[in-house]
């Protein structure tokens, strides 16, 4: 878990916990209607892949899944039960089978491309696994290597 | 039935692929919520109940938005069936679980057969298993088929007048009733089928399907085949030494196939 976008990210943030990590409260041991709150805040760019398991709630109100505090990141869903589970961006998606969402296939990975400030959420009417992957595009690390070797070139290598 | 009820959510949040649903019944009434989705529903393996229903949230059947599928040892069912938990049955105001029980006929709680004399007899009574098995996969078919069930007995009788052994039938097309005497006494046995009614006042039928009388030291192998004698919802076998008595064994298979050779009637 490198960073390779270390020199343009504040000390505090490097060191910092995990940033992203989605809402993995237990549905079966949490009161319906009571989204705890899902995840600190950062405002660098990240360049990690989270990767974890969401197990949903089963009443069919909206949860966080993403906070959106990247710049960039590519979500990636994969519900592994029978589900259903609805998952959007707006903060109220309505009945999990009403359009609000779009609907997640069995065992067939979701990616969304998420711009900072877009959150994500999740609706299910039953309790359901959905893996979770939250990683830079592609693209971030190219241009943060670019930026890196800017300025490697101006300052001569030192930090 | 078994309490509290198993959970598909505890299997579901423990990656398993599949809700098995294993219990006992003892009544008429018992019926069983599953809050998991399913893929595909098959009767399992252990299962004495031959026509389980399945019931579900359907938002386009009118007024109470229920509707059901039934599934049996020949005919499982592989569909998508949607655990609505935030949805509510009506006029119950139920959530939209998917509900699972038994089509056929259980005895209830306490059933004895018309003859029983508590006093003297002693009666061996199986309760029917529910079996269920649930898939959260897609899957393209399922094949649900039960294995044959054998059912054995050390004594029958213990010193009693008569004894009495009641086993599930349900949707079995063929028995094999085996009985060995080594009582020091000859042995009368019957073997009867029952089926139940939804009555307080004739609680059930009786169908005789053979009897005999098994001297001492000897063993007799009855079978019957839903061909010739019919279909019931459990059989019973009454065994009645000459003189009481112990060492009285008994054996018991049924299958689902019809015992026929391939072509045979």
């Amino acid at each position: 878990m490198t960073n390779r976008l270390s020199p343009l990210v504040p000390a505090a943030s490097v060191t910092g916990f995990p940033t992203t990590r989605p809402n993995r409260n237990l549905a079966t041991q949490s009161s319906p209607g009571m989204a705890e709150s899902p995840v600190a805040r950062t405002k660098t760019l990240e360049g990690r892949t989270e990767i974890s398991t969401l197990n949903t709630k089963a009443d069919g109100k909206t949860y966080e899944i993403y906070s959106g505090d990247r710049e960039w990141a590519d979500l990636i869903l994969t519900l592994r039960t029978a589900g259903p589970v609805a998952v959007g961006n707006k903060q109220h998606l309505g009945a999990v089978l009403s359009g609000g969402g779009e609907i997640l296939i069995v065992n067939q990975p979701r990616k969304f491309t998420i711009h900072k400030g877009t959150k994500m959420y999740y609706a299910a009417s039953a309790v359901s696994l959905v893996s979770v992957e939250i990683q830079p595009p592609p693209w971030v690390e190219q241009i943060a290597a670019g930026v890196e070797r800017v300025i490697i070139a101006l300052t001569g290598g030192k930090p | 039935m078994s309490y509290p009820q198993p959970s598909a959510d505890q299997y579901a949040l423990n990656a398993q692929q599949a809700f098995r649903l294993v219990t006992q019944m003892v009544s008429p009434g018992d019926i069983y919520e599953v809050t998991q989705s399913g893929y595909a529903f098959a009767v399992g393996p252990d299962s004495d109940v031959a026509d389980i229903k399945i019931t579900y949230y359907d938002a386009q059947s009118a007024q109470q938005f229920v509707n059901q599928v039934s599934i049996s040892p020949s005919r499982a069912f592989a569909g998508y069936i949607v655990a609505q938990n935030d949805a509510t049955y009506m006029p119950a105001n139920r959530p939209g679980v998917i509900l699972m029980w038994a089509g056929n006929l259980i005895p209830s709680n306490g059933f004895l057969p018309t003859g029983f004399n508590p006093d003297q007899d002693r009666i061996v009574m199986e309760y029917p298993i529910l079996d269920v098995v649930q898939s959260f996969q897609p899957t393209a078919s399922v094949t649900s088929s039960r294995p044959d069930k054998t059912w054995f007995y050390q004594e029958v009788v213990i010193g009693n007048t008569s004894g009495y052994v009641l086993i599930p039938y349900y949707g079995r097309k063929y028995a094999a009733v085996q009985l060995d005497n080594n009582s020091g006494h000859d042995v009368n046995f019957t073997v009867t089928g029952i089926n139940f009614k939804i009555s307080d006042t004739a609680p059930a039928t009786y169908a005789t399907l053979g009897t005999a009388l098994v001297v001492t030291t000897a063993n007799t192998m009855q079978i019957y085949r839903a061909d010739t004698v019919g279909l019931f919802d459990y059989l019973m076998i009454h065994v009645t030494p000459t003189v009481v008595a112990t060492g009285i064994t008994l054996k018991v298979i049924t299958s689902d196939a019809d015992g026929c050779a391939a072509g045979g009637t």
